[in-house]
């Protein structure tokens, strides 16, 4: 006997020992219910990420709202040459300026200017909003806003909201009267309490807004009670329309009225499709099985590729695409170095990431020219603890 | 106003059977496999609650792809692999981190019987401190008994890294556990 076989008989034998209650069928219906609503809800978010972010606002680099000329909607500009596959080593990589758009390191806000306001908590998520910021505690499950000094003006329950590109309109999921589910349209201005426009999308489902399309319109995953998933827009004129061949939307763009969305999930492979689809029309651009697609750029150009399936040590891919025809511009890879984090537009032309490397978190810029640099100083931490929240932008 | 529940198409009676049907196949795979799928749980999260979660959700899976693996050769080496797909996956880190945060041995599991003198609880002690992905291989390879090539398809690693990994685990069993996984203390004690 050596000694594989007598590993192989303990492991028999501990496992021989093992008894559990019996699972119906009951059971694993509902938990496959939570497993498409938990799609739903990482979609946008990565595989690190347990929230469900949104929020297409534009800040300049003091925190302000920009207009939206700022970020011209994407036009026949050539696209980069392609760089290809880069080795994102987040050791070697040299220091570069700060973020340019805010970030949350603990209960602190940290400004581009330097400036930094200490909100009292830790949020998941922080987007600038009617002069100070609409700020999400995932734990809790409401959503607040703050004045700009970080003083709660109002909370609320729930954490699916979107702000269009401007700033001049708040979308909210909300469970109305007699358990409808409505989404809210909030003008940031001018109106008194009340004075929001209600578009009932469902009766029994739960909706999850992925950002707005347009100027007042907005696309969202609305999932069944029986878990079936589908990607749906609402402009609270006419009836939402599904978006066909989407199970989920993943993310929007109001510069190009294109959504992002997965259009299969498979478990066994494991692997999923993902699509970039025109919400006026439903029509597909393209569609993609090598990557996850995720937020655009603000100027709708480019797109975030990740791994198609988030399981594992954490995503080892950060991709940027051509959001008109799905060409990679440049792939970075953490692979056997380490996992990112949650990537996250920082201008219409670089990204944002975390990533986890030999027992470091990194704070990363990742061009569209192959170059990575870090951006703030690495942090000894646990590997599931990303010290940073980063802004997001469409 | 718009309401979800009508966007079904087809013949509510057809789409009833075949429901019905599809459920009743899954089941009876589920009840068969259930015992099998929970030992295995076990031994890659090292705690029966934890299994049993693992094994709900991966039939929770299976359950949402049923149709998809029913025209595949294994549904036993696809419901193998989101077990273990999902016990890596990141959503139950935290879980893992509270029970394994440590490279001392448990004390739990080195109860000494007749049978084995203890032989099984220190090697089993050993097993639960791996790192995931080789304890993972190791389960795979000396529970299963899959072969290299299986177990890297499995993990979506290398055979090559199963080979590393495999040999790092029992140098790592040899060494922490010298007097029950060593041929040569096999031959001292007869």
């Amino acid at each position: 006997m050596n000694d594989t076989d007598d590993l192989t008989r303990s492991l028999h034998e501990q496992a021989d020992q093992i008894g559990g209650h019996p699972i119906d069928l009951e059971s694993v219906r509902g938990r496959a219910r939570g497993i498409q609503r938990r799609r739903r809800v990482v979609a946008g978010a990565g595989v690190l990420a347990v929230i469900a972010l949104i929020v297409p606002v534009a800040l300049t680099s003091g925190g302000g709202l920009l207009s939206g000329d700022d970020n011209p909607p994407a036009t026949n500009v050539p696209s980069p040459t392609p760089v290809g596959l880069v080795k994102a080593d987040a050791a070697s990589a040299p220091r570069g300026e700060g973020p340019a758009v805010p970030w949350m390191d603990g209960s602190v806000l940290h400004q581009p200017d330097g400036t930094t306001t200490d909100l009292g908590k830790a949020y998941q998520q922080v987007t600038p909003y009617d002069g100070g910021w609409a700020v999400v505690d995932v734990a809790q499950g409401t959503t607040s806003f703050l004045a700009a000094n970080g003083d709660v003006r109002e909370s609320i329950p729930g954490q699916s909201l979107a702000v269009s590109r401007d700033g001049q309109y708040l979308a909210r999921a909300m469970t109305a009267t007699a358990g409808n589910q409505d989404i809210g349209l909030y003008p940031v201005s001018g109106v008194g309490p009340g004075g929001y426009l209600s578009s009932v999308v469902s009766f029994d489902g739960t909706v999850d807004l992925a950002g707005f399309t347009g100027a007042q319109e907005v696309a969202y995953t609305l999932t069944e009670p029986n878990g079936k998933s589908g990607a749906w827009v609402t402009d609270w004129e006419q009836d939402p329309r599904r978006l066909p061949g989407l199970i989920e939307v993943t993310a929007a763009n109001q510069a190009t009225g294109m959504v992002t969305g997965l259009t299969s999930i498979d478990e066994l492979e494991p692997g999923s499709c993902s699509a970039v689809v025109a919400a006026t029309t439903g029509q597909a651009r393209w569609e993609t099985c090598d990557y996850k697609l995720e937020a655009f750029s603000p100027d709708g150009r480019y797109v975030i590729g990740s791994d198609a399936y988030g399981d594992g040590l954490g995503g080892t891919t950060v991709a940027i695409l051509d959001a008109t025809d799905g060409t990679v511009l440049v792939e970075y890879s953490t692979r056997d170095l380490g996992f990112t984090g949650s990537p996250v537009w920082e201008t219409s032309s670089t990204v944002l990431v975390s990533t986890y490397q030999d027992g470091r978190w990194y704070a990363l810029r990742l061009g569209l020219d192959g170059k990575l640099t870090q951006v703030l100083d690495p942090v000894r931490a646990g590997d599931v603890d990303d010290p940073w929240s980063w802004e997001l932008r469409p | 106003m718009h309401a979800q529940g009508q966007t079904l198409t087809g013949s509510g009676v057809t789409m009833v059977d075949r429901t019905r049907a599809r459920d009743e196949e899954f089941s009876a795979y589920m009840h068969a496999r259930q015992p099998s799928l929970l030992r295995t749980a076990y031994l890659l999260t090292g705690d029966r609650h934890t299994a049993e979660d693992l094994v709900q959700t991966a039939l929770a899976k299976l359950y949402l792809s049923w149709d998809k693996v029913q025209q595949r050769d294994s549904i036993d080496g696809y419901v193998r692999r989101i077990l273990v797909n999902e016990h890596n996956s990141l959503w139950r880190r935290g879980w893992k981190k509270r029970e394994y945060a440590t490279d001392d041995l448990p004390v739990e599991g080195h109860s000494t019987d007749e049978y084995d003198e203890g032989q099984r609880a220190a090697v089993w002690a050993v097993v639960r401190t791996l790192p995931r992905k080789a304890r993972a291989v190791v389960v795979l390879r000396y529970y299963e008994q899959l072969s290299e090539a299986e177990t890297a398809d499995i993990l979506g690693i290398s055979v090559g890294t199963v080979k590393s990994q495999a040999s790092r685990a029992l140098a790592t069993l040899r060494e922490r556990a010298p007097q029950h996984l060593n041929p040569l203390n096999h031959e001292e004690e007869r």
